[in-house]
């Protein structure tokens, strides 16, 4: 029986759980507007405020705007893209892994070759010629990310297929006359949970991390919605306002550490462990 | 006899061949479906916004954008095959010649990022090994975990904020070597350091613990020789082909971290590209980017075989 109550579980659950929470319900806990240039946003000498001056705990930006409510509100697209091009990715993934791993023949070839020539694709560039091409709205930069990430769980998944393929239950199975749809869907599906949970966890933190790299290029979500990666790029030239760079940067990094403890936890707890996940 | 054995050791290579061709006409595919998926006409990217519908239609009839799109595709494929990329109406040359001229800068941010990574992240995972379960072992475990989850640009920029910045101890961005290099290479290699570490971690201790050791210590084998000989051949095997996955994401990290230096390589080219809309030069770079991959990737192929020698 693992161990569910283990302090690095408990240290993610309040990160996630925290961020989650932002992202649901900004409003109830941001002090300002994130969008509204704040009267006494800036010094009187029209420069941004520091963390704790003039009440603001997090500071303002060169807007005048607070930093805090923009984090608060950055985290609603942090956890959307941790999230929905995550499932829509494993889905894919989870299809493609089934077609091919019991399909076997012809289809597991092309399928197989196809997921293994996007792998050593540079992605992120392919990511950044996408929406360049489809524009940036917050549809497109989901399912590009969703489009650049399905093939690595994809190979492993298929892996996993087809050794669950082989498998005693799934002879038995096929020996009582269960056909392909009901073997693949009732007896190999439900025995990928696990690797997809671990996936997901373990992809969550790559999805934020990828969504707020295209951000500060100016590919990700657009300026006004406040994200993360848009507050770092507009920080970049801002070394003598460091906590404009510190502030976005440590909440990035600490909804990735969050995630990434989650999906340490969950890939030691899953039967996958030590059998190297993410080879 | 002979001629049998040539043709054994030549056929995962013909395979390999053959497998990097299939992977380039995939890009070569996508890439040519993004150029006409593009909502901007091609032709009034090239001429600008006051050419007259004339001159429109000279430029699309030069381009040949009148042709049946079959005839644009084999086209396409056969001057990409003689890397005839395009004209880059930004900067008003051919885009292999401008990608050319770039790639070497790529190639050493990525090859010295590949370094450090290799050996910081292979020294530390190898001496967690030995003092496997030792206070070293847990703060390099910890460490990993928090570095791995660091947004690299961020890093980038903290980085530049403290060294460049506060200390002054590196230029701001630019390429001037070999100084401007170091932040760079850091900013790009420190995840890697981090999983590198992870991985030489279980593989070095799973080959601590194998027979090849005990029989090394059975006769007499220094320790230190043990660790330093054959345990690095070991473990240097899968860290080689993680690192071969990986390399598409380092390309992409050098996207971000480019940017953020100032960096001259393709990733700055490719995203300056993007903001002009230049699509030729966006297109070629991401076909020269898995050029680079694949071609590293073969590379580190043979030095995993290399290493070790029950993979020959």
């Amino acid at each position: 029986m693992p161990r569910l109550f283990r302090p690095d579980i408990m240290v993610g659950c309040v990160i996630v759980g925290a961020f989650a929470l932002c992202a649901v319900a900004p409003g109830l806990l941001a002090p300002h507007d994130p969008l509204q240039s704040l009267p006494d946003g800036l010094t009187a000498a029209g420069a941004p405020r520091p963390p704790g001056d003039g009440g603001f705990i997090l500071g303002t930006d060169a807007l005048g705007r607070d930093l805090l409510s923009r984090v608060i509100y950055g985290a609603r697209v942090a956890v959307l893209m941790a999230v929905v091009p995550n499932l829509i990715a494993l889905m894919v993934a989870t299809l493609i892994a089934l077609t091919a791993g019991y399909g076997r023949g012809w289809l597991e070839a092309v399928l197989m070759r196809m997921t293994e020539s996007f792998l050593v694709l540079p992605l992120f560039l392919i990511a950044m010629a996408v929406i360049a091409t489809f524009g940036s709205s917050t549809t497109t930069v989901v399912l590009t990310l969703a489009f650049v990430t399905w093939s690595y769980p994809a190979r492993v998944l298929h892996g996993e297929v087809r050794r669950l393929a082989t498998s005693l239950h799934v002879e038995a199975a096929r020996s009582l006359g269960a056909g392909v749809m009901r073997i693949t869907l009732r007896h190999i599906l439900p025995h990928l949970t696990p690797l997809l949970v671990v996936y997901f966890t373990m992809n969550a933190a790559y999805m934020v991390m990828l969504e707020a790299g295209l951000a500060f290029l100016g590919f990700g979500v657009q300026p006004p919605t406040p994200s993360w990666g848009l507050m770092l790029a507009d920080a970049r030239d801002q070394f003598f306002r460091p906590w404009l760079i510190i502030v976005p940067g440590v909440s990035l990094a600490l909804l990735c550490i969050g995630f990434s403890l989650f999906g340490n936890a969950a890939e030691q707890n899953s039967p996958f462990h030590g059998r190297r996940v993410m080879l | 006899m002979i001629a049998l054995t040539v043709r054994q050791s030549a056929a995962p290579i013909v395979r390999r061949i053959g497998a990097m061709l299939l992977t380039l006409w995939f890009v070569l595919t996508l890439t040519f479906v993004l150029t006409f998926a593009i909502p901007t006409d091609p032709a009034r990217a090239v001429a600008g916004p006051k050419a007259t519908q004339e001159q429109l239609e000279t430029i699309r009839l030069s381009l040949r954008l009148d042709e049946p799109m079959a005839v644009q595709y084999v086209r396409y494929l056969a001057s990409a095959a003689v890397l005839d990329l395009g004209y880059s109406h930004s900067q008003r040359r051919p885009v292999s010649d401008i990608l050319l001229e770039r790639l070497p800068y790529t190639a050493l941010l990525a090859v010295s990022a590949i370094m450090f990574q290799l050996i910081v992240g292979g020294a530390l995972g190898l001496w967690a090994a030995v003092r496997s379960g030792g206070l070293f072992d847990k703060v390099v475990f910890v460490g990993a975990l928090v570095v791995v989850a660091l947004p690299q640009f961020w890093v980038g920029l903290v980085l530049l904020f403290v060294f460049g910045f506060k200390l002054g101890w590196f230029p701001l961005g630019g390429a001037s070597l070999p100084e401007g290099l170091v932040l760079p290479a850091l900013t790009l290699g420190l995840a890697g350091v981090a999983w590198t570490s992870r991985i030489v971690r279980a593989t070095a201790s799973e080959a601590l613990a194998s027979n090849i050791v005990l029989g090394l210590r059975g006769r007499g084998i220094a320790p230190r020789r043990i660790v330093l000989k054959h345990v690095v051949r070991l473990a240097a095997g899968p860290i080689l082909s993680v690192l071969a996955l990986d390399l598409g994401l380092l390309l992409g990290g050098a996207v971000l971290v480019e940017a953020v230096f100032g960096w001259p390589g393709m990733g700055n080219t490719a995203f300056q590209a993007l903001q002009q809309k230049d699509l030729p030069l966006i297109m070629g770079s991401v076909i020269v980017g898995s050029i680079f991959v694949l071609v590293i990737n073969a590379l580190l192929d043979t030095a995993r075989v290399y290493l070790d020698p029950r993979t020959r």
